[in-house]
Parts: C-alpha cells; sequence; structure tokens
C-alpha cells in the first residue's frame, strides 16, 4: 500500500507490507520501542511521544503499554546489548528464566519496533539583525531541507513472527524570510512521519485489522 | 553531507555561556539520581558478601571547562551503589553487605567476596565526537575475593550510553546517557554471571589452581 501525501511544505511517502493478521481477542498490549544501538537510540524522543500520543488517540482494540515501564520490568533483556535484532533471536531470549512469565504478567503481546531519525540535509542563505536605540529588526532569508525516515516492525511475541512494517519517508523545506521581523515557515516533516506512520499503524490495531 | 538537526553543539556551548553572568564559571554540577530496576534472572545458589568501599561510594566525574565543553562535576558514586544492590540482589540468593574484603571476620558466612569498582568515567559532547549525541563510557572493574579476603580474580568491563543533545541544557542528555551506559554495563555483568549456573565452584577452583590469581576476564 503507497500513500502519498502533499502539503505546502513537506511530501512523504508511507510504505506498510503486511505479514500476518493480528490476534485482537482477549486484552493484549503493545509497546512501542525505539531501536537502540552503542547505549543510544537514534529515534528522536519527540517522534516516540508523538507516536504513543498519537494511537493512544485511536480507537485502538489494544493497549499501548509504556516503552520505559516495558524496558524496567524485562530489564535487562531489551537494553541495547541485549534486545533481539532478529526474530531468530526472539525464542532465545524467550526462554531465559522468567522472561516470557513477564511478559504474560503485563500483557504485552505485540512490540513495535521504531527507528530511524529526521535530519538536516541542505541548507543556505543568510540572515543579520541589528538593534539600536530606536528599535531593531532582521534582514534575510535561510532555508533549509528536511528528511526524516523512520521504519517500524511490528512482532508478535506469541508466535515470535513478524506480523508486518510501516516506513515512512518525508521531506521538506523550511523558509525563514526576514524583513524587519523572522517569519518562519517550517516543514514539519517529524509530523508528517509520525502521523502517517501511526495512521497505518492502526490499520493492523484496529477493530477492522484484518487482512 | 548530512547536518543533524538544530544548531551546532560549539554554538549552543557559546549561547548558553553568554547567558550567564561573566562572573560564573560556565559549568554544570550533576548528581544521577535515576533507581534501577530489578533484573529478571534465577538467582545464583551462592550467597555472596559485596564490598562497596568509600571510592565507589563518593566517586565525582569532574573536568574543567575547555573550549569545546563546559566544566562538568557528575555524581556518580550513589547511583552505582543502588545499581549494584539491585543486581546483586537479584543475581545471588543471598547477598550480605561487608564493611571490608575479609568477611570471616565479621562472622557472616559467604561464599564469595565481591568489590565493584569504576575505572574510568569518560564523557564526550557533541562538539568534540562532532554528532548529536552525548556520549558516556564508563569503565568497570569487578574483583571477586575470599571469604577471607584473598583476591581471587577480576572482570573488567565497559558501559555505554548516548543521548540526544537539546537546544538549552546539557544535564538532562548527559544524565540520560549516564543511566544508558550504566544499564548496559549491568546488561553485560547479568549475562556473564547468568552464563554459569556453576559460577562459586569456578571461582573455588580457580582459587586453589591459581595461587596468584591474575586470570582476567575483559568485555
Amino acid at each position: 500500500m503507497l500513500t502519498l501525501a502533499h502539503s505546502a511544505c513537506t511530501t512523504s511517502r508511507i510504505d506498510v507490507a503486511r505479514h500476518a493478521t493480528t490476534d485482537l481477542s482477549g486484552d493484549s498490549g503493545v509497546v512501542l520501542l525505539a531501536r537502540k544501538q552503542e547505549g543510544g537510540q537514534n529515534t528522536e524522543e519527540e517522534f516516540m511521544e508523538c507516536l504513543n500520543s498519537s494511537l493512544a488517540k485511536m480507537q485502538l482494540v489494544v493497549r499501548i503499554y509504556p516503552e520505559q515501564a516495558f524496558l524496567d520490568a524485562l530489564f535487562p533483556w531489551f537494553e541495547s546489548r541485549t534486545a533481539p535484532t532478529s526474530l531468530e533471536e526472539l525464542p532465545a531470549l524467550l526462554q531465559r528464566p522468567g522472561v516470557s512469565e513477564k511478559i504474560t504478567e503485563i500483557g504485552v503481546r505485540y512490540i513495535v519496533w521504531v527507528d530511524g531519525s529526521s535530519e538536516r540535509v541542505d541548507g543556505g542563505g543568510g540572515m543579520s539583525c541589528a538593534v539600536g536605540p530606536g528599535g531593531g529588526g532582521c534582514f534575510g532569508f535561510v532555508w533549509w531541507d528536511t528528511a526524516s525516515v523512520y521504519e517500524t516492525n511490528i512482532w508478535d511475541l506469541k508466535n515470535a513472527r513478524s506480523i508486518g512494517a510501516v516506513s515512512a519517508d518525508a521531506s521538506g523545506m523550511s523558509y525563514v524570510p526576514a524583513l524587519l521581523v523572522p517569519v518562519p515557515l517550517i516543514a514539519r516533516t517529524q509530523n508528517a512521519a509520525c502521523k502517517g506512520v501511526a495512521e497505518q499503524l492502526k490499520g493492523f490495531f484496529a477493530e477492522d485489522a484484518a487482512l | 553531507m548530512r547536518d543533524t538537526k538544530g544548531p551546532p553543539s560549539a554554538i549552543r556551548v557559546l549561547a548558553l555561556c553568554a547567558l550567564i553572568p561573566a562572573a560564573v564559571a560556565c559549568s554544570t554540577a550533576l548528581r544521577v539520581d535515576s533507581g534501577f530496576p530489578r533484573p529478571v534472572v534465577a538467582s545464583l545458589p551462592i550467597d555472596a558478601g559485596v564490598y562497596y568501599d568509600d571510592t565507589l561510594r563518593e566517586y565525582v566525574f569532574e573536568r574543567q571547562a575547555d573550549a569545546k565543553s563546559l566544566a562538568w562535576k557528575i555524581e556518580i558514586g550513589p547511583a552505582h551503589v543502588r545499581l549494584f544492590d539491585q543486581l546483586f540482589h537479584s543475581l545471588f540468593e543471598n547477598l550480605v553487605h561487608l564493611d571490608g574484603l575479609a568477611a570471616g571476620n565479621t562472622g557472616k558466612s559467604v561464599g564469595v567476596v565481591i568489590k565493584p569498582s569504576i575505572d574510568e568515567y569518560a564523557l564526550h559532547a557533541p562538539s568534540g565526537t562532532s554528532s548529536a549525541f552525548y556520549e558516556v563510557e564508563i569503565r568497570y572493574r569487578l574483583a571477586f575475593h575470599s571469604p577471607g579476603g584473598e583476591f581471587i580474580k577480576h572482570w573488567s568491563y565497559t558501559g555505554r550510553g548516548r543521548s540526544r543533545s537539546t537546544l538549552f541544557g546539557s544535564d538532562e542528555p548527559v544524565q540520560k546517557a549516564t543511566v544508558a551506559a550504566m544499564r548496559d554495563a549491568a546488561a553485560w555483568l547479568v549475562i556473564e554471571l547468568t552464563k554459569h549456573t556453576d559460577f562459586h565452584t569456578l571461582l573455588q577452583a580457580q582459587q586453589n589452581e591459581n595461587e596468584n590469581g591474575k586470570d582476567n576476564h575483559d568485555s
């Protein structure tokens, strides 16, 4: 499935792949986890907050489990050093003493792995500002391009299989023209990617999520 | 070539300093106050003693300001005592806190005495790494002693953590990077200790066979 969305300053592309249906019977939980490498995550916390809050506003059949609470409950098995990087590693993790029991206890059935970030890829222009006794102001023009690339993978912990994946690629140009007063016209690529991914994830966890 | 979002870190440092009166040095004091969860592990059937010396309890990282970075004073000793307590209480069936390396003098029965310490704490600011992240590396040394206090062996390992810089304020990302490094190191320790359910026997064998006790195990 391919969705193209245009706004004044932002272009976004969302790709969705479904590998299996989600089982929405019972009281299942889903947790969104940022992929970590070398002790940290590339994905901005604002993106994770946006994704969590966007999904929380949707009529999902599953509960959203807080990321930090999940990491603490399963400590240390989802830290950057220990988290499974592929589905093949999942069975060995689930066989560790107490891990499956803890996952069952907190009621999390699905993990949505989130990776990616927003970066400034180009820019230019200039602006100068001055302040004097009679007032102040700025003059000039600054612009920059931002690219937001994110990827999510949905795992079913119960069956140790992949349910699907959603990726977003948003880009846009921001401008700040200034004639006395700077007027920022910001391309919200991260927000566009967040909304696009959340909308597609809803398709996995809402009432009409059948394949 | 891609740049990370936001202004360069050097500019941020200068901007922050500009906001502070010239008479005050540009420095940040930080106390790592995070709590740590109990690990999900099966306890090893060992009665262990743990000794935290004052160097660990009061460990403070201090660095003077330079052209690229603020001055830092980061208090991490108490947080490490909390972390090691959480780990060892879960990893060992019984844990006894000791006032020294020799448990035999206290009348407390333990199979092994553990003394954790911090060899080095390193902080890398975004301005020094040309990245958008504060990076922290903590090198640890975990020494194992017999109940009588004789050194058996030690493990050296490193925890790494990083956190994205923010436009204003560097204490929060440094705090997060430090906690991430501590959790990373804890993960390594849990993996290594739970690899060997006969850990105590191995230690005793090593003590008997290697009088010098110089066999090291590094991450």
